[in-house]
Parts: C-alpha cells; sequence; structure tokens
C-alpha cells in the first residue's frame, strides 16, 4: 500500500510536461496548484470505469451518469483530502461507492422493480442467448437481481479487478467479508445464469 | 476462505464477467457537461496560489502590523497560562493541543482542514515521557476534521468525535473551537 508521506507525492513537473506521462498523485499535484488540464486528465482515466461500475450498480444510465458526473465534482472539491495512501483510482470509486448507496437507497423502488420483473427475466431466457445484445441483456439482469452488497463486491472484484486489499480501502469492509460477498454474490450469479439457460 | 478465480468458476460466470468489463463508454455529452460544470466550480480548496503580487506600500504596511500585533501578543501570554484543550470542551481562544499516543512511531504529524491536509507541514514534537507526542496549533472558531499522520498512516484521533462525513476513504476525526 503506498503510505502518506513525502515520499509517496511525486514532484510537479514544469508547465508543458505531458499530462498523459504523468502518475495520477502528480495530477493531484498539478490539479491542487491550479493547473485545471491536469484534472481534465485524470476524468479522462478514470471516467469509464466510474460510468461502468456505476451503471452496473445502479442499473440505469441516467442514474449512472449523474452519480459519475457527482463524483467528480466532490473528487474536485475535496482533492486537497487525497492524501496518497491509497491509489486515486480506489479513492474515486469509495466517493462513488457512497453516491451509489445513496442513490439505490433514495431508488430503492427501482432495485424492487428489477428485483421482481421475473417474468422479464424468464422471457428473455425462453429466448435464444445467440444474439450478443440478449446474451448481455440477461447478464445485466442477473447482476441486477443480486443484492447490492453482494453486487458491489462482485463487481469490485470481478468486473473491476480491484485486489481485496483496495476493494476493504474503497468500502470500509473487511476482507474476510468482502470475500464472502464475492463467494456469494459468484454462486448466486452461477445459479441465476444457469436457470437462463436451462430455460 | 475458498475464492473464485477465473480459471474455477463456471463456464457461464466468466463469459459474463466478460461481457460486464466491455461497455459503457463515456458518451462526449457526458464529458462535455462534467468539463463544463468543472470549470465553473472553484478551484479545488487547499493550496495557496503560486504567484503572489504585493505592493511595495502594503508589504511596508503588513510589515507594520506584524511588529504590533507580535509585540501585543508576546506582552498578552506573558503574562497568561497558555491554556490548551483537547478536543471539544475548554478550548481557548486560538490555540489547540493535540496530543496522540504512539510510543513506536518514528513520526507523527497532524493533517486536517486546517493545513489542507497536508502531511507533513504540522509535526508533533515527541514529549518527554517518550510515548505522548504534542502540537499546539493556533485555529480560529471552527469546526476543523483533522486526522494523525503515524509514520505516513492516517489515524483517527482515538480520543476524538469521528467526523461524519468522512466519505474519502480515510478516517478522520473533528474538533470544534469555540470563540472567545
Amino acid at each position: 500500500m503506498a503510505r502518506v508521506g513525502t515520499a509517496s507525492v511525486t514532484p510537479l513537473p514544469v508547465r508543458g510536461y505531458n499530462w498523459a506521462t504523468m502518475t495520477d498523485a502528480a495530477l493531484v499535484r498539478a490539479a491542487l496548484d491550479g493547473d485545471s488540464g491536469a484534472f481534465t486528465t485524470l476524468v479522462d482515466r478514470h471516467l469509464r470505469v466510474c460510468l461502468r461500475f456505476a451503471t452496473r450498480m445502479l442499473g440505469s444510465v441516467e442514474d449512472a451518469e449523474d452519480a459519475t458526473q457527482e463524483t467528480f465534482l466532490r473528487a474536485h472539491r475535496a482533492l486537497a483530502r487525497y492524501d496518497g495512501s491509497t491509489e486515486f483510482r480506489t479513492w474515486l470509486i469509495s466517493i462513488l461507492l457512497n453516491r451509489c448507496r445513496t442513490m439505490l437507497r433514495s431508488h430503492g423502488r427501482r432495485s424492487a422493480v428489477i428485483v421482481a420483473d421475473d417474468r422479464a427475466v424468464a422471457s428473455a431466457a425462453a429466448r435464444s442467448l445467440l444474439d450478443d445484445e440478449m446474451l448481455r441483456d440477461a447478464i445485466e439482469r442477473a447482476v441486477a437481481r443480486l443484492e447490492p452488497a453482494q453486487r458491489e463486491a462482485f463487481l469490485l472484484r470481478h468486473v473491476e479487478q480491484l485486489s481485496y486489499e483496495e476493494m476493504h480501502q474503497a468500502t470500509g469492509v473487511g476482507i474476510s467479508a468482502l470475500k464472502m460477498r464475492v463467494q456469494r454474490a459468484c454462486d448466486r450469479l452461477q445459479g441465476l445464469l444457469r436457470e437462463d439457460r436451462h430455460a | 476462505m475458498r475464492d473464485f478465480d477465473e480459471t474455477t468458476m463456471s463456464v457461464e460466470l466468466a463469459r459474463a464477467i466478460r461481457v460486464l468489463r466491455e461497455g459503457a463508454e463515456p458518451s462526449p455529452a457526458l464529458r462535455d457537461r462534467l468539463l463544463r460544470e468543472l470549470a465553473e466550480a472553484p478551484r479545488p480548496a487547499g493550496r495557496a496560489p503560486r504567484v503572489w503580487t504585493i505592493r511595495p506600500w502594503a508589504a511596508v504596511a503588513a510589515g507594520l502590523c506584524c511588529v504590533v500585533l507580535g509585540g501585543s501578543a508576546v506582552a498578552l501570554f506573558s503574562e497568561r497560562h497558555l491554556d490548551v484543550a483537547r478536543v471539544t470542551a475548554d478550548v481557548v481562544p486560538a490555540t489547540v493541543r493535540f496530543r496522540f499516543d504512539a510510543s513506536g512511531a518514528g513520526r507523527v504529524a497532524l493533517a486536517g482542514d486546517f493545513n489542507a491536509w497536508s502531511p507533513t507541514s504540522l509535526p508533533l514534537t515527541r514529549a518527554p515521557d517518550g510515548r505522548t507526542w504534542v502540537i499546539d496549533v493556533p485555529l480560529s472558531p471552527g469546526r476543523y476534521a483533522y486526522a494523525f499522520v503515524v509514520d505516513g498512516v492516517l489515524r483517527q484521533d482515538p480520543g476524538a468525535p469521528r467526523a461524519t462525513d468522512d466519505d474519502f476513504g480515510a478516517p478522520s476525526s473533528v474538533v470544534l473551537v469555540r470563540g472567545s
């Protein structure tokens, strides 16, 4: 784990430096020193990951875009609080997680609709899964049927490919509990996909 | 504990994961909207501008002020005991003493809202007992989130309330400084 301290902070390069080759930590320092292009580079590096995670978590592109946008704005406001003890991506995801959890709480209805929509799942499963789009839909519906905590752990581990240590840093949940959630999510997801195949 | 990986999971699950890793390409509209919002947002707080401009007469005036105020402060504190407090209670105007017990630590610093969460700008001094680390920090009345940086790792103050808004991945405590 990267440690807080002077050694973890890369010196600010001179103006005109190529942002694309700078580390996230150096970009944060440059952004704090007023270099707005540096934060734009951070946006470009992490926007896709944040949007993908939020889309899978929230099940709605519109909500995911809102959560992602709010995450970057909050990160920008709180940039001085990024201490370098974790990867910038992990820190960003910790903010995004909070946004997603808040939205899931306030949009409980939406989650319930997805979970309760068994007829739609069965209907989709009855058709051929050879079509890529239908396969994607079936997988996304199955993921949406996971409990939010399991879905969160599964997506962080297997889709965003965070280590358990990074997941712990981002979620604040213990590593054993996270492993258990991932395991249960995998079991459940395999069951759902098997049902789909046999339907 | 058993841990899933792609070599042991079912074909269906492995395929699902590959599918889930694709897609969700951000639309140019989202990026544009976000960058517009960022352009209108205030600059990230916490660091002084790099370039200062100051007029000569202002520098002279500031110097005089420092002499007058500094002299007053010396006169005041030489007569009064500097009363400092742990956290929320008994906070004396201007100065708060932060203490942290860490006998095995090599370096302890204070990071918080008041120093832009710099991990190095406010180092604590080891007390004669070899266990307690101390620093006195002048603070204006207000609410500040803070944490100790112990050998490079952020630690919450065990003797202070935890900040409720520390949703940025690091534990922090809160100190309330009352006015006189």
